[in-house]
């Protein structure tokens, strides 16, 4: 049998109404307000009818036909996979085009196809010598040392180009490691957010408060840590992210620490040693950059006493993801590879080195216009390298534009354990930055070995004619009687292939590239479109949410007027004589 | 993905996805016709840019032996046209000599005035044989003297205790390590060192090498012509090429012994013939002018052999430079395939894109500006 609720009961039922649709009315509002939020996830506010009992008592029975409307929930109408996702995919878009970008910017820096790149100094270089062929004078001969200034004058040229193209290889290299450093900084300031977060939102939802606008502040710096450095960040069973960059936890949460954070830093740096990118040939070493996060442990087992003891993990410089991941496979040679700026680094280091080789050991076999042998046309000497002593104690050389100093937070759980620092220098002995024309060849022309003939100064050319095959893969030839070089073997390679597949096989890296993050950035949109079909603020929906509770809110205002009505009736009504 | 819910978010990526990728096609296609070339970054075409850098380096190579070959061209035009002097004047000597043995008709007046005319074709033939291509000696070799053959003056030569010797006469060599360049007749006496240290007439010029004093005497007698005047070769045996084509070097010079002889039985030295039969036309000795007579046709038949060498050679480098031209034609269609743009095709490209962008931004128009709101009242 069911029974009436009061009249005073129905008044309250529409309070219910009118409270609900107003909660609704705000929630659309604030839906639309934060219409071009990217981060706000929209809401909706959940109705749950107010009813009686849900287990029945003995002796006692629920009569009522429902007691009105409460907002049980605001529901963030959020999918955690799709999130997942997104992270993911916006990681791996920062991951290329943190590649791409540096790639480009040396592609552009080479100036190849064109006429004023290394490729054109190549050319110019090697028909000087055909130059010197034809006129091979003397200073105090009719023509002058004409010809052989311009030999001297293009071999500056060429390697100037050099220099130029490898400083702008190690300038990008230096812009690089800035950036690495500040994706480090950021990636810990995330980190640390991300577990303060974790645990604001875990007290919180504890005590019921309302914690969507946390929710959507944690989400967003989750998004940051995988774009910067490819974290895989999961959604714990207790509402808790963890985070881990290539499978070293870096947030994460246990009884003794609570939430805790890493601290991602450079391995190796260590104070009073230097983190050298470049080996004493001006190479890139093996090594590239290499990282570790520091984590606590929970015990300490000797002790046996709860006591933080921060522990190293090493992350290694692979598997890092996002733009930190982007900067440090660019900065890592890769096997065989041409892809990253290490590879084009050392590739123009071993054209530079070949061409002095098949210069130099053709041209040691020649004679000056004296007579005497000549000895070297390039000079790649000892790199000057300006240090200077810093603070630390360290020195730091030349182009060594970055200084890392990464210290522990004391916020971390993890104990600091003092600062590092590391320097990077970038001044070896590479053949591609320290290239130079002899220098004393620069101040005397006559001293050009263009002669293959010994003796006193002849205008014999077949040495110049040699080391223009040489550099152009030709066969040697030496005068008859001449017995083999004295001096050096000389060598032949043709150094414009050599030049042009080391372009060929930049351009390649940066077409992949192009193409890989053009893929990427397609598929990247429409993950996110996926994610905004799911949490982004549709404005004609919001609309008809607010007329609908506009005129529930309406409806539950008649229900008030009409019991209004008939408790007039009753009150007024009944028991007056008419 | 099946699309349940449209949001505005939603339609705002997509649009400026669609714009800016639309965008970013359209600024590839209009550089290219900016520039008038497919590539302009090695990613463009990385095969493509190593085949245009290899055309490139190819061009310059080719453009580089055609301007061998134009040199080399002078050297051989410099050689033919003095060999060409040196044979008609020595068929001029070789008709004198022919009358110069007509024993019975000659006096000994017209024999003198025969040697005299053998003298004047023997000074025409040095000044040939120092024929220069700009301030190179053709005969030279690659010597870095002015001229490939020098007049001898007398030379006495004598040990530290003044002792005449018979060490023979310092060599052009020789001359070089002791500090001179060439000995050269001027009006004025004669010059050692280019000029630069002039003996006057008749006196002498003395310089040591390795111990040994050398006394030269200068004498302005001693002219080309002169009966008694050694012409001593001052080059050296170097040859001069010109690479005309990748597997083709030239030998652009005659080598002195070979045009005017090196005394050897086989190959007379035509100043020696030329002295020789001036001075037995002036003894009106038979045997010598007869001898000279056979010396001068064997001169000739080398310096006919010299000349369709060095026609060959010219040959050789015509041909080489029309290969040249074909190949630098070639190139260039390779390397415009390769790098050029293709300026019809980047057009409609760019009008393409062109519009495949202003589509986007109408729909961006559309799609983001309404919604309901813009229809409820």
């Amino acid at each position: 049998m069911i029974g009436s609720s009061g009249s005073f009961g129905s008044l309250q039922i529409a309070k219910s109404g009118l409270e609900y649709q107003q909660i609704a009315i705000d929630t659309a509002n604030n839906n639309i307000s934060n219409i071009d939020n990217p981060d706000y996830v929209r809401r909706s506010a959940v109705g749950e009818e107010v009813g009686g009992p849900q287990t029945p008592v003995m002796w006692s029975q629920y009569t009522g036909v429902g007691e009105g409307v409460t907002t049980g929930s605001i529901q963030r109408l959020t999918d955690a996979l799709t999130n997942q996702r997104v992270r993911t995919e916006t990681g791996n878009l920062a991951y290329l085009t943190a590649q791409q970008s540096a790639m480009t910017t040396v592609e552009t820096g080479t100036g190849e196809p064109g006429d004023n790149g290394v490729s054109a100094a190549l050319n110019d270089f090697v028909q000087s010598w055909q130059t010197a062929v034809t006129n091979p004078g003397s200073t105090g001969s009719t023509s002058g040392p004409a010809a052989r200034e311009s030999v001297i004058a293009a071999g500056e040229t060429l390697a100037s180009a050099i220099n130029t193209q490898a400083r702008n290889v190690v300038s990008q290299a230096n812009t690089e490691v800035t950036q690495a450093s500040n994706d480090v900084s950021q990636i810990n300031t995330d980190a640390q957010e991300l577990a303060k977060l974790n645990n604001t939102i875990y007290l919180a939802q504890s005590s019921g408060t309302e914690t969507s606008d946390l929710e959507d502040q944690r989400d967003a710096i989750a998004l940051d840590l995988s774009k910067l450095s490819g974290a895989t960040v999961t959604q714990q069973a207790d509402g808790r992210m963890t985070a881990s960059i290539n499978g070293v936890a870096i947030v994460g949460y246990n009884s003794t620490d609570g939430d805790w954070s890493g601290t991602l830093q450079l391995s190796g740096t260590t104070q009073g040693t230097q983190a050298s990118l470049l080996d004493q040939n001006g190479d890139w070493t093996g090594a590239g950059l290499s990282y570790e996060i520091e984590t606590p442990t929970t015990t300490n087992p000797a002790s046996n006493i709860d006591q933080v003891i921060p522990q190293t993990v090493q992350v290694g410089s692979t598997g890092i993801g996002g733009d930190l991941g982007g900067v440090v496979a660019l900065l890592a040679p890769t096997a065989g590879g041409n892809s990253s700026l290490a590879d084009y680094m050392n590739g123009l280091n071993a054209v530079a080195e070949k061409l002095v080789d098949v210069v130099n050991s053709v041209y040691a076999n020649g004679y000056d216009a004296d007579g005497n042998v000549g000895t070297q046309f390039f000079d790649v000497g000892a790199a000057a390298t300006a240090t200077t002593t810093l603070a630390n104690g360290n020195t730091q050389n030349e182009f060594d534009t970055t200084t890392w100093s990464m210290t522990d937070d004391s916020n971390n759980p993890g104990s600091p354990t003092g600062s590092t620092n590391g320097q990077i220098p970038w001044v070896g002995n590479g053949a591609a930055l320290n290239i130079s024309v002899d220098s004393a060849l620069q101040s005397d022309p006559d001293l050009l070995a263009l002669s293959a003939t010994p003796g006193s100064g002849n205008y014999d050319t077949t040495n110049a004619e040699n080391v223009y095959q040489a550099l152009q893969g030709g066969t040697l030839s030496y005068p008859n009687g001449y017995p083999t070089p004295q001096t050096a073997t000389p060598q032949s390679l043709n150094m414009g292939s050599q030049y042009s597949a080391l372009i060929s096989g930049l351009g390649t890296a940066v077409n992949a590239l192009n193409s890989q993050a053009s893929n990427q950035q397609s598929l990247t949109t429409q993950v996110v479109n996926e994610q905004q079909q799911e949490t982004g603020v549709s404005l004609d929906e919001e609309t008809i949410n607010l007329m609908q509770a506009e005129r529930a809110y309406q409806a539950s205002s008649r229900v008030l007027s009409t019991m209004d009505d008939v408790l007039n009736t009753l009150i007024n009504g009944t028991g007056v004589a008419s | 993905m099946t699309i349940t819910r449209v949001t505005q978010s939603m339609l705002t990526n997509q649009s400026i996805y669609a714009i800016d990728s639309n965008l970013s096609k359209m600024s590839a296609d209009q550089n290219v016709l900016d520039t008038g070339k497919r590539i302009n970054v090695p990613s463009d075409d990385p095969t493509g840019t190593a085949t245009a850098l290899q055309a490139t380096a190819g061009l310059a190579n080719q453009s580089q032996y055609q301007s061998n070959a134009s040199d080399g061209l002078a050297w051989l035009t410099t050689i033919d046209s003095s060999l060409t002097d040196v044979n008609s004047n020595v068929t001029k000597a070789y008709t004198l000599a022919l009358n110069g043995a007509n024993t019975g008709t000659n006096t000994s007046t017209s024999e003198e005035a025969l040697a005299d005319q053998i003298d004047q074709i023997k000074a025409a033939v040095y000044a040939s044989s120092n024929s220069s291509y700009l301030g190179r000696p053709v005969y030279g070799g690659t010597t870095t003297n002015s001229e490939a053959y020098a007049i001898a003056g007398t030379w006495t030569t004598t040990d530290a205790s003044g002792n005449t010797v018979s060490t023979p006469p310092p060599t052009a060599q020789d001359l070089t390590a002791g500090g001179y360049d060439a000995i050269e007749v001027t009006s004025g006496g004669v010059s050692l060192d280019g000029g630069t240290t002039t003996v006057a007439d008749g006196t002498t010029q003395n310089y040591t090498l390795n111990g040994v004093t050398y006394t030269f005497t200068a004498n302005t007698q001693a002219s080309a012509s002169d009966l008694s005047t050694q012409i001593v070769y001052s080059g050296d045996e170097g040859t001069v090429n010109r690479r005309v084509g990748a597997d083709t070097l030239v030998q652009v010079n005659t080598s002195g012994s070979s045009a005017f002889g090196d005394d050897s039985s086989s190959n007379p030295s035509i100043f020696t013939v030329l002295s020789n039969l001036s001075s037995a036309l002036r003894s009106s000795d038979t045997d010598g002018i007869e001898q000279g007579i056979s010396d001068l046709k064997t001169y000739m038949s080398n310096l006919s052999s010299a000349q369709a060498n060095e026609g060959a050679r010219y040959n050789q480098i015509t041909g080489a430079q029309n290969v040249s031209q074909i190949q630098s034609l070639a190139l260039t269609t390779t390397q415009s395939n390769a790098e050029n743009a293709d300026i019809a095709q980047a057009t409609i490209a760019l009008q393409t894109q062109s519009t495949a962008y202003q589509a986007a931004l109408a729909a961006t128009a559309k799609t983001v500006q309404p919604s309901l709101l813009d229809f409820l009242s």
